[in-house]
């Protein structure tokens, strides 16, 4: 009995140390610098929720790339150098989107977001990273690089 | 005997005066006395009375005496221009030359004004027909003399002559009549042949007022002036204007920029018809532009934030128009030009983009009108030309996944103001 007791103990504690050791942590900083944090949480259903702008955020973009295609970040010029690889996503304007969260997640083609066609749900791997810019268009908040597994 | 002699020389020097004695009356001009107190002045004695006797000699109802002829006589009987004669000289005088009318005068004064006193002595009965004392210059002085001789040949003839009373307001004005200085007015009832003649008054800070005037046989014409004061220099000028600027070109053929509201402010000093002026200006020129992006068209306020400083020279032409005075010249400075744009990020929601000198030359002129008022409106038309190219940052976006990208153009900044305002005047005597 003693060593099935201490059997159990073990196989359960090395179960619990593999566990934690594979969970990444969560990205910190924003995919520019030089800009404020937003930062992203996972509501429920296909919503994430973004954290408290200030009003001077007008325009948001939501921007999804497959597990394939990386953002590449030019940080000097503060742009994602690929956004060819755009998988899809949504901004400003479109439905799905507001200041405080997106719903939504249109695929990219072409060019342009496709609102008759979703991508969602996403997938664990996919790439997230939202942008915030001012009534200026000057880039004022950007999130982490996220992965969906992250949020 | 030997005034004997002289009586019979002047009748055989004279032939001609007996003529016509009987129509005509014969004047005798003796030498004018020469009262300056110096001998500098001395040919005046004869010169300015020659000059008169040739004056009334183109009068065809006076014969005159030949003064060589006379000079002796003169002498003889010690008759001179004092003004101190006697009656009985004057009859002695009328007797050798024969004249009814003998004009003696003196004069005092230097070169610069010189007072001429003539006077028409009837001969026959040593009255005073006549008298006049008159001012002028050296140079004028035989023009002046000339001109008065013909209203004493109108007063010794008999012709029709006429009086003419001249007032100013403000008195003391200098009054010229067919180019005599006759004095200060009021001038009260001034002896003149009957016709037309041309009045000048002249008084310092007062416009100079010129008219003709008609004089009537044994009526006198009453003439009243109101002077209008003017300012005879007005070195400072102080003005303030409001311009529109024009931009004749922007950077890549686009039209970014507008015509915008300038204000000028300028000092300036006036020597004589060239000025200098002194100047800044401001303007806030707008070159917004419309940015493509994927929220839509983002309009993108922008403005040139312009201060100039010049220097101006100035030469102003077409003096004699009364109401208007045209100038034109050239001005040269610099502007000080802050690039700017509308940011909500930033204080005041202004970003300063850049902030830059420029050298400015170019073309400048106007027209000033009542330029004899202290406070008179302008226009005004300057072109603006800047050697050195002008910088502008402009800005494009990517469609997706990134911020604003800067970038630089460079270009000629030509363009043109017109507009005008008001100039003041500070007097200055």
């Amino acid at each position: 009995m003693k060593k099935i007791f201490i059997l159990i103990t073990t196989v359960t504690f090395i179960s619990l140390s593999i566990s934690c050791e594979t969970e990444a942590p969560k990205p910190e900083n924003p995919i520019f610098s030089d800009v404020q944090k937003m930062e992203v949480t996972y509501v429920s259903g296909t919503k994430y929720a973004f954290s408290e702008l200030p009003d001077y955020v007008k325009y948001i973009q939501v921007l999804i790339f497959d597990n394939l295609d990386q953002p590449v970040v030019n940080d000097n010029d503060k742009i994602i150098t690929n956004i060819s690889d755009l998988d899809g996503g949504n901004i400003t304007g479109l439905s799905g989107i507001s200041r405080s969260y997106v719903e939504s997640f249109y695929d990219y083609v072409s060019g342009e977001f496709d609102t008759l066609t979703t991508i969602t749900p996403l997938q664990a791997d996919d790439w997230f990273v939202v942008l915030g810019f001012d009534a200026d268009l000057n880039l004022t908040h950007a999130s982490p690089l996220y992965q969906v597994s992250d949020l | 005997m030997k005034k004997t002699v002289l009586l019979l020389s002047l009748f055989l020097l004279l032939p001609g005066m007996t003529l016509s004695a009987q129509q005509k009356k014969t004047v005798a001009v003796i030498n004018f006395s020469n009262e300056t107190g110096g001998e500098g002045l001395s040919y005046l004695s004869t010169s300015l009375s020659d000059s008169v006797t040739a004056s009334l000699a183109a009068n065809d109802r006076i014969l005159t005496v030949e003064r060589r002829q006379i000079s002796a006589v003169i002498d003889e009987i010690k008759l001179d221009l004092s003004g101190m004669v006697s009656d009985e000289s004057i009859s002695r005088a009328g007797e050798i030359t024969s004249a009814d009318v003998i004009i003696i005068g003196s004069y005092t004064g230097n070169p610069e004004k010189i007072t001429l006193t003539m006077k028409a002595i009837n001969v026959e009965t040593a009255e005073v027909i006549y008298a006049r004392v008159i001012s002028a210059g050296l140079g004028e002085l035989f023009d002046v003399a000339s001109r008065e001789a013909y209203v004493f040949a109108s007063v010794i003839t008999g012709e029709d002559t006429g009086r003419v009373s001249v007032s100013t307001v403000p008195s003391g004005a200098e009054i010229y009549i067919d180019g005599t200085n006759t004095g200060k007015s009021p001038l009260v009832e001034y002896l003149l042949p009957a016709g037309s003649h041309r009045l000048k008054v002249v008084l310092k800070g007062y416009k100079e007022e010129e008219r003709d005037f008609i004089i009537e046989a044994e009526k006198i014409r009453n003439i009243g002036i109101s002077l209008i004061e003017t300012i005879e220099t007005y070195p400072w000028n102080f003005s303030l204007g409001a311009m529109l600027r024009k931009p004749l070109n922007s950077p890549s053929d686009s039209d970014l920029f507008r015509s915008s509201l300038e204000i000028p402010v300028s000092v300036s000093y006036t020597f004589d018809r060239l000025t200098v002026e002194g100047g800044y200006s401001f303007t806030k020129m707008d070159h917004s532009e419309t940015i493509d992006s994927v929220f839509g068209d983002i309009e993108q306020t922008r403005w040139y934030n312009i201060h100039t400083f010049s220097i101006s020279l100035l030469m102003s032409f077409f003096e004699e128009l009364e109401y208007m005075r045209p100038y034109g010249g050239l001005f040269l400075g610099g502007s000080m030009i802050s690039d700017n744009r509308e940011n909500s990020s930033y204080d005041n929601d202004k970003e300063n983009l850049d902030r830059f000198g420029r050298f400015v030359i170019g073309p400048k002129g106007g027209i000033v009108f009542f330029p004899d008022y202290k406070l008179k409106p302008y226009i005004e038309m300057l072109f603006y030309f800047y050697p050195e190219d002008v910088i502008r940052k402009s800005y494009t976006i990517p469609p997706l996944g990134g911020g604003l990208q800067e970038s630089e153009d460079s270009f000629k900044f030509y363009g043109f103001s017109i507009g005008g305002g008001l100039k003041y005047s500070y007097r200055q005597r």
